[in-house]
């Protein structure tokens, strides 16, 4: 699919940046998974390798932090915000009409690859509840139809990339 | 450009405040997480593009603020020196405001608070409601301070109490004033701050370490968050305080990394620092070496943990050790180490600065300052305030944050997230002090301030605490692992309408169990808003387990929905709202509900203005049943 080479030497750009630190570790598996979507095990031994720490250390760190993931996900991850300040405010019936809309559990993953479905709890802005967090970007004070604005508008941009993948 | 001795530091603050003092006005736009998510980074542009298009870019400045506060009401903009605020702002209001405004002299009131096309609205952001009766200290420069210039924190005296402590205070004298003004952590249980940091200058080690807590995990509570969003500089400025101090050499401030803004301003003041020389070796000339590193952080609620975050910065699971021995003495690998929160650290510079007498007149005498909070839920005014300690829970739920909506009204609040007790209503004269609110069953904690009213259900806003609690229980002591998920279930089945005969007596049995025997923090408060709850509003836990029935009309499986025929206008406002397309009826004739596709969620309770939508369940049912036959 892509480049191998150029990926495993941005994984060794990434270690190398951190200077093998091994305390640094979350955060060489954060910029790992952001590059890639996910902890794979080829990734997952490279670490442990270039650390110079066991393999069940990485693991147990990858297994321990909810936010890591072993298995490949979608490309975009929209999170509902089910704080109580959103609760409050019917985070619960966004959550519910997104699961029937986009046909997917929550944590589960579309089947065209391009959502994954969460929740969050509380990102800080229950001043302006119910919140999404789509693509990383706070939709607030939402109603259901701009969500669905904004998720087309991902899904668009998506497949354009996939069609011609950005050049950096 | 480094700042190599106290007059450099002193002189470049004076150009700062020089440059400011010229001009004919200042517009600040609120870039705070709420403001931002509605669009006010693109107005930020917009006003610098319509100020330089009359000409006036010179002698008005627009900047980035820290949160205003009026979340709720975004996007916030102050236009200084007069102080109006306006809330809501759009496109078109930022050519108005500059012609009509800036340049005509005369406030818009549309965008003012409370204004409109007939209204005037109040203008000056001091006349609030929302703003009476708050003391800033921590949140000081909120308004006249861009988070992101370090000239603009220099020019509100920062780093002049840096300033003073390297150059006119020996560490006895430091850890003395911070003794004398009677600080108290604001993160967790109120730890008196001068004994960390004499125990840490006591303790014996190669190096030392000190480290603010910014995890800030707790759903609803944000408000250490806000504070380093805020003012980045004032943590960092707190901590070469503390370091010098205590004899660190090394800093960490554990952000969480999906919290992108404040870790951006972290990573962004700290290079200005260094830049500056306010951080590195020979800070401000004298011998003083020290730096500061910000660690992205996982998400993990228990990473707030002191000894957890310390597992977690170590690169670690966040798995909490034994606190016998203070990580005063041993903490980051083994080292003697200053572990606090962002707000406790945050009050360090003005202490310095303006003396321990100064603070100690603020507040409650046993904790002196004022707390963060970060008020929510259902109450008309939702944001950021700060008020002095000791303030009655009353003044600040019905004060700035404007009480509960129209014909609600408060049941209960639950202080510091979901580890927090639920405080009932009649409760509410507690005094915001750790003392107090430990007696009423809650904690203070990082400023959470959930406020329900008389349309929650106590039972499922336990239930939903103890989900997230169990969620993120780490897993490491049996009572806290086995306990949580147990306590789910039975508040699941309560809130189904299937529990058993003695499910109360247990649910409350293994709370107990939490409280005694969890290792850490989390299980131990995790029973709070169980035990609080059941103590104070078991009348709703017997109408659910005994009589099936939800007094509130939230629970789905025990709630039914009515409109009585003689009060419905036939307005159609709840057959707009209804999701499910459940509300049946023509315009301005009586409406129905069907209850077969009724997901019952109230949202037409909520949408009817005349009360005419009734759940079975409340007190008010009954009546109406009759009503209907
Ligand atoms: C489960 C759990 C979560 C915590 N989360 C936080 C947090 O998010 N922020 C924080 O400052 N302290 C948190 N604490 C409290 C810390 O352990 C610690 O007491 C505090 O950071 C000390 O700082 P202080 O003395 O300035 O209050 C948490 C404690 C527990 C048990
Ligand atoms: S509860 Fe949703 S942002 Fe806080
Ligand atoms: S984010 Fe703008 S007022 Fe809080």
């Amino acid at each position: 699919m892509q480049d191998t080479l150029l990926e495993k030497h941005s994984v060794e750009e990434i270690l190398a940046r951190h200077m093998y630190e091994d305390f640094e570790i979350i955060e060489i598996l954060q910029e790992i998974q952001r590059m890639e979507g996910y902890l794979s095990e080829k990734n997952l031994v490279l670490t442990s390798k270039r650390l110079r720490i066991p393999l069940s250390r990485v693991y147990g760190i990858a297994t321990f932090y909810k936010n890591f993931t072993l298995v490949p996900r979608g490309k975009y991850t929209l999170q509902v915000c089910t704080g109580a300040g959103c609760l409050a405010k019917g985070g619960m019936k966004i959550l519910d009409r997104l699961r029937n809309t986009l046909q997917v559990k929550v944590g589960g993953t579309t089947s065209d690859r391009m959502f994954n479905l969460e929740t969050v709890r509380c990102v800080g802005c229950c001043g302006r509840a119910p919140v999404v967090v789509a693509a990383g970007k706070i939709v607030s004070g939402v109603d259901f139809g701009e969500i669905l604005e904004a998720i087309e508008n991902l899904r668009k941009r998506g497949r354009d990339e996939i069609a011609q993948p950005a050049r950096s | 450009m480094k700042l190599l001795s106290l007059q450099d530091l002193e002189s470049r603050a004076e150009a700062s405040r020089e440059w400011i003092r010229g001009r004919k006005a200042v517009i600040s736009v609120c870039m705070g997480s709420g403001c931002i998510s509605a669009g006010s980074e693109a107005l930020l542009d917009l006003f610098r593009r319509a100020i330089a298009d009359e000409g006036l870019s010179e002698q008005v400045p627009v900047m980035g603020s820290g949160c205003l506060g009026f979340c709720g009401k975004g996007p916030v903009i102050l236009v200084r020196p007069e102080g109006v605020l306006y809330c809501g702002v759009d496109e078109a209001g930022v050519s108005r405001i500059v012609k009509e405004h800036i340049v005509g002299g005369k406030p818009v009131a549309k965008y003012l608070y409370g204004g409109g096309a007939k209204d005037a609205g109040i203008a000056l952001m001091d006349e609030i409601p929302f703003y009476k009766g708050q003391k800033l200290l921590v949140l000081a420069g909120r308004g006249c301070m861009d988070p992101e210039s370090i000239d603009s924190y220099m020019a509100a005296d920062g780093y002049s109490a840096l300033g003073k402590a390297l150059s006119a205070m020996s560490p006895d004298l430091i850890i003395d004033a911070i003794k004398e003004s009677g600080l108290r952590g604001r993160g967790g249980r109120g730890f008196h701050a001068w004994m960390k940091w004499e125990s840490c200058r006591m303790a014996a080690g190669p190096e030392k370490f000190v480290v603010c807590n910014c995890d800030d995990g707790a759903p609803g509570a944000y408000a250490g968050r806000t504070v380093l969003e805020n003012s980045p500089h004032a943590v960092i400025e707190a901590m070469a305080i503390g370091a010098r101090a205590v004899g660190a050499s090394m800093g960490f401030i554990y952000v969480r990394t999906e919290y992108d803004l404040a870790v951006g301003r972290v990573e962004k003041a700290l290079a200005q620092a260094r830049e500056y020389g306010l951080l590195g070796r020979g800070i401000l000339g004298t011998g003083f070496d020290f730096d500061i590193r910000a660690v992205h952080g996982e998400s993990a609620f228990i990473c707030g943990e002191s000894t957890a975050l310390i597992a977690s910065i170590e690169g670690r699971p966040a798995e909490p050790r034994h606190d016998q021995v203070h990580s005063s003495e041993k903490g980051l690998w083994g080292r003697p180490t200053l572990l606090s929160n962002v707000e406790t650290w945050a009050n360090v510079p003005p202490i310095i600065r303006n003396g321990a007498a100064w603070f100690r007149s603020v507040g409650s005498p046993s904790c002196p300052g004022t707390k963060v909070l970060t008020p929510g839920g259902r109450i008309r005014n939702l944001g950021v305030v700060e008020v002095p300690t000791g303030t009655p829970l009353s003044e600040i739920v019905f004060g700035p944050c404007g009480g509960p909506g129209p014909g609600r009204r408060i049941k209960a609040v639950q202080a510091c997230g979901p580890a927090g007790g639920l405080i009932p209503e009649r409760m509410l004269g507690t005094g915001l002090a750790y003392e107090s609110l430990e007696e009423a069953g809650a904690m203070m904690c990082t400023g959470g301030l959930i406020v329900f009213d008389d349309r929650t259900c106590i039972v499922e806003t336990v239930r939903s605490s103890i989900e997230f609690m169990s969620e993120e229980c780490c897993g490491k002591c049996s009572p806290c692992r086995e306990g949580l998920p147990r306590m789910l279930a039975l508040l699941e089945s309560i809130c189904r309408g299937r529990a058993r005969a003695g499910d109360l007596e247990f649910l409350e049995e293994i709370a107990w169990t939490l409280k005694d025997a969890s290792f850490c923090g989390l299980g131990k408060s995790a029973a709070n808003p169980v035990l609080s709850s059941l103590k104070c509003f078991r009348d709703e836990y017997v109408a659910h387990a005994d009589e099936k029935r939800c007094p509130a009309g939230v629970c789905p499986e025990l709630t039914r929905f009515v409109i009585d025929p003689e009060k419905c206008s036939g307005c159609g406002l709840c057959r707009k709202a209804c999701p499910a397309g459940a509300v049946a009826g023509a315009p301005k004739e009586a409406h129905s509900i069907k209850e077969e596709i009724c997901v019952k969620c109230g949202a037409c309770r909520d949408a009817c203005r005349k009360e005419a939508v009734f759940a079975s369940g409340t007190a008010a049912f009954p009546v109406q049943r009759q009503l209907l036959r």
